[in-house]
């Protein structure tokens, strides 16, 4: 009979042999180690697993081009972040302290980014969030943390002109209390209010309830051209629903961020007839004429049909636009590192002053088209694309190009010491 | 717009008293405090969509609830619950954490993924202003009250009903004048399984997803709910069902949505601390 | 030999961030967890009061600790006086109203105190940052003149530990002293024990409030420890929403023994191993073998 004190005995044992073991396999090598901090499960584990082959993807494409200064480059995976903040803030302290990662791409969570941020200045350690909140690039960022993919407040401050001329200016902002949400509905209630329009706006608790009828009771139609959503993937499907079993769909302009349906299929009829503002076309034949060749490319190292579809599952549907932070953030560090000769981590703030105000042509390494990162917020600006739903098909309406999303901001990150 | 609003919260306490009335009931008879409530209830929802395919929406909804219903009887059976201590409580934590875990299993290996979107079974949109009404709701909430009824006739004046009454007045003296307390016991954990079962299957089409912990927050409130009713009555649980409901569906409307939620479930959860002192102790 | 073993283990747990980083940061989680776990155990364990609440305590101790670097600019210790205080003050009036109900009643209204605490919190987004949370950074630990940064993993190990040492030593005197053994009387026979002269409501509060405190304290370590605080703190089964939960003190103790001294802190490193077994070939079992563990174990009172 095995007794409890037997049996904790062994398991501890078992475990610490485990580690030992896995412990051991780390190599004394050359390479440069760029690391994730991945979401194996969670809210966001799609989301983490896609942005994880996008890395692969990109690494293997550097390592043809001959790595970065001429070393390899190699991926170091964290655990799981398990999209939660405390866990992912340990999983990035573990990459860089045990798995001695260079640099380090970080969750798509928001909550994450956040918790991460300051850890990364404490071990200088440069980090790029993969995010969309505002605030990873002014409140809580800092001098080591990159955005390599719009945030929130640049894909408004795109697209806001084009709304306010071919929507309307009088809008319902039905939004989740979550910041991912908020931050939505602020930064249209200033551009509104500017415009001369109106504003209403509608709070959803998070969790979102599991009936949603009443919410969608509360909007005027009367006083509604432009009826916003700012959701989370999950909720975004489950208001549209909601709102075709009202009819809205039929009388109100719907618009929303691409992110609220970055995974789901646009044949799903409570998605007809709606707009979006993304920051790169799904499908392959809406892409503009200049970039086809680096999209074919892009597509085919991560393993994207010309639709948008996974490659080897043809029902999954790939956030392609989302990947870019990930892919981008690859030959980003490539860029800088080889423009100021990085050997290690003490060529770090080197390498920081030359990604703060870097330009980058369109190329198969950035294929999303020309960018720059400014230099005081550490945010890359790429062009923007308003898409609507026509026979369950995205559709490309207007491209706006990377000028357009170009906000004042108030952060200044050239100013903080290393 | 509070027509709607009123006819929404109608429809919502219908469900919500069918799922607070089993819990409700397997307290008075077994004691307990049920925590896998809100499993049965995803498991409700889980196979009225997993069995929709085979015997269409209408035949899983009677098929779903009876199997729940079943395996509520054999794991009552098999785990002892009517032993009235706390390792009863505690075992249907248990089947909570394991009925949960091999839903999230099992969804996941059938989908890839944890949620799963449910479609409505009819097209039934009803014309209310300028806007629809969702017929499928009035139907949902027409099955409910037939079997809120159906209970309340059961309840009153079947010889279950009476059994049912004695085992929980006095577990005892039913036992002495032939009561088969045990199948009584067993019988209405079933019952309230299948209760919950139903309403997960019938909440499926309005909810339009599965996941499996669609539950959790669903049990909290059902307990609040029947708490607040008076644990173990039958009225009590029906009329704060139907409070909650039309106040978290008014104050939406009328108010703020966030307001709403959490001032109705802390209206009902004030009740619901202020009973559990008075008669939930003695 | 006891005594070697004994001897080698704390030399170990003393000198381990030095000897390992990474494995620190793992027993940071044992430590902290098994400080919740052990405050349970005082509520159960001692007393027999069955609660799903203790989190609640938890993340008072954790918020107190949040609102006072936040707001106050307080220092590493008077950001953890201000957890303990929050959760003891919690705990004060909570146990006031609650411990008078027994059996189920208790558990049903620490259930429903959790529940309507997490709504609170989720409503009071403004100072609890709802489920976003809201992170800091932890201020500098100033120790003898010296000045530590609040985040290393030194720090951040030797208070855990040095929190959980204490816990110990505490539950470990009040066991041992008269206070213990009326708790012990009220959880084998409240009857008997009234009428042996005991105010059960007195002890079953003292009880309570202890819990409590050490709950608390244990939240406020986690929150300098990660320099984070959510709402979900408060959601009872809250841990069961995520793919990987934490170690549920409830089931710790259940598994280490209720009732023993050092019962949860086996329980919760039993967990935690689990955890991590389970994590490398399948994850999703790790909450079945949860599941399964409390219905062969099968609870004492």
């Amino acid at each position: 009979m095995l007794s409890r004190r037997d049996f904790l005995r062994a398991s501890v044992g078992a475990t610490v042999a485990v580690w030992m073991w896995g412990g051991s396999g780390e190599s004394q090598a050359q390479p440069i180690r760029i690391g994730h901090q991945l979401d194996r499960t969670g809210a966001v584990a799609l989301f983490g697993r896609w942005h994880n082959r996008a890395l692969d993807a990109a690494i293997r494409l550097v390592n043809k081009q001959h790595g970065i200064n001429g070393r390899p480059v190699e991926l170091v995976n964290s655990e799981d972040s398990q999209t939660k903040p405390d866990v992912g803030k340990d999983e990035f302290e573990k990459l860089v302290t045990q798995k001695r990662a260079d640099f380090v791409i970080g969750s798509v969570f928001s909550g994450t980014n956040i918790a991460t941020a300051p850890l990364a200045k404490t071990l200088k350690t440069v980090y790029f969030p993969q995010g969309i909140a505002t605030d990873i690039t002014e409140r809580f960022g800092n001098r080591y943390t990159f955005k390599s993919y719009h945030t929130v407040r640049a894909a408004i401050e795109a697209a806001h002109e084009w709304v306010f001329a071919n929507l309307g200016k009088r809008f319902t902002i039905v939004h989740s209390v979550i910041d991912l949400g908020r931050s939505q509905a602020e930064d249209w209630t200033e551009k509104i209010k500017a415009a001369g329009g109106t504003v209403e706006r509608i709070p959803v608790p998070f969790p979102a309830p599991t009936d949603l009828f009443s919410i969608i009771q509360k909007i005027d139609l009367s006083k509604t051209d432009v009826l916003y959503h700012a959701f989370t993937a999950v909720e975004t499907a489950r208001f549209l629903q909601a709102a075709l079993d009202q009819n809205l769909q039929a009388t109100v302009k719907i618009l929303g961020l691409i992110e609220g349906i970055d995974i789901l299929s646009t044949a799903d009829p409570s998605l007809e007839g709606t707009y979006f503002i993304s920051g790169y076309p799904r499908r392959a034949d809406q892409v503009p004429e200049e970039l086809r060749d680096f999209d074919r490319e892009y597509r085919r190292h991560v393993g994207i049909t010309l639709d948008g579809f996974s490659v080897e599952n043809p029902r999954e549907v790939v956030p392609i636009a989302d990947l870019f932070g990930s892919w981008q953030a690859v030959f980003l560090i490539k860029q800088a590192a080889e423009l100021v000769n990085w050997r290690s981590k003490s060529d770090t703030p080197a390498l920081i002053r030359a990604l703060e105000g870097l330009t980058m042509p369109a190329s198969v390494n950035f294929p999303q088209g020309a960018q720059f990162l400014r230099a005081q917020d550490h945010l890359v600006f790429h062009d923007h694309y308003i898409e609507k739903v026509e026979g369950g098909q995205l559709t490309v309406l207007a491209r706006l190009p990377k000028e357009k999303s170009l906000y004042k901001t108030n952060a200044d990150y050239t100013k903080e010491e290393f | 717009m509070l027509l709607l609003a009123l006819l929404n919260g109608l429809v919502w306490g219908c469900l919500w008293a069918l799922l607070a009335l089993g819990l409700a009931l397997i307290y008075g008879t077994l004691g307990i405090l049920n925590l896998s409530h809100g499993a049965f209830y995803m498991v409700g929802a889980l196979l009225g969509w997993l069995l929709t395919p085979a015997l269409g929406f209408w035949g899983a909804l009677v098929v779903a609830p009876g199997l729940v219903g079943l395996a509520g009887l054999a794991l009552a059976r098999l785990t002892r619950l009517e032993r009235n201590t706390t390792a009863a409580l505690l075992m249907t934590f248990a089947l909570m954490l394991i009925i949960q875990q091999i839903a999230a299993i099992a969804l996941q290996a059938a989908t890839g993924e944890l949620r799963h979107p449910i479609a409505s079974p009819v097209r039934w949109p009803i014309p209310v202003g300028d806007r629809f009404y969702d017929g499928y709701r009035l139907i949902a909430a027409a099955i409910a009250s037939a079997v809120l009824m159906g209970l309340g006739v059961l309840w009153g004046l079947t010889r279950w009903g009476c059994c049912v009454r004695a085992v929980r007045d006095n577990r005892d003296l039913a036992s002495i004048v032939g009561v088969p307390v045990l199948w009584v016991q067993w019988g209405t954990f079933g019952l309230g399984a299948a209760l919950a079962a139903l309403a997960g299957a019938l909440v499926g089409p309005i909810a339009r997803e599965v996941s499996p912990t669609m539950g959790v927050e669903v049990l909290l409130v059902s307990v609040l709910i029947a708490v607040a009713g008076g644990m173990g009555s039958f009225g009590g649980a029906l009329a704060v069902a139907f409070v909650y409901s039309f106040l978290e569906n008014l104050l939406t409307v009328l108010a703020d949505p966030m307001l709403a939620r959490a001032s109705a479930l802390f209206a009902i959860g004030l009740i619901a601390l202020v009973r559990s002192q008075g008669e939930l102790f003695s | 030999m006891r005594r070697w073993a004994v001897l080698v283990g704390l030399a170990g747990a003393i000198l381990l961030p030095w000897l390992w980083e990474g494995a620190a940061l793992w027993v940071i989680n044992l430590f902290i967890w098994s400080l919740v776990a052990l405050s349970l155990n005082v509520l159960y364990g001692y007393t027999g009061l069955l609660s799903f609440g203790q989190g609640v305590y938890m993340a008072l101790g954790a918020y107190g600790a949040a609102w006072a670097i936040i707001y106050a600019q307080a220092n590493f210790w008077g950001a953890l006086l201000s957890g303990l205080l929050c959760a003891l003050v919690g705990a004060l009036i909570v146990g006031w109203g609650s411990v008078r109900a027994s059996g189920y009643s208790f558990v049903v209204v620490t259930l429903v105190t959790a529940f309507i605490c997490y709504l609170v919190a989720l409503s009071a987004d403004s100072i609890t940052g709802g489920e976003d949370g809201m992170s800091f950074r932890a201020p500098a630990l100033t120790l003898f003149g010296l000045a530590l940064p609040g985040h290393s993993v030194g720090v951040r190990y030797y208070l855990a530990l040095g929190a959980l040492l204490v816990g110990v030593g505490v539950v470990y005197l009040v066991s041992r002293s008269l206070v213990g053994l009326a708790l012990r009387a009220v959880r084998d026979d409240a009857i008997a024990a009234a009428s042996l002269g005991y105010d059960i409501f007195k002890v079953k509060v003292f009880s309570f409030v202890l819990a409590g405190g050490l709950a608390g304290v244990a939240g406020a370590v986690w929150a300098l420890s990660k320099e984070f605080v959510r709402a979900g703190l408060f959601q009872p089964f809250g841990a069961f929403m995520a793919a990987q939960p934490d170690p549920d003190p409830l089931i710790a103790v259940l598994v280490g023994g209720a009732g023993t001294l050092l019962g949860p802190l086996w329980g919760t490193g039993i967990l935690l191993v689990l955890r991590e077994l389970f994590g490398s070939f399948w994850p999703q079992g790790y909450v079945l073998a949860l599941g399964v563990a409390i219905i062969v174990l099968r609870p004492r009172y």
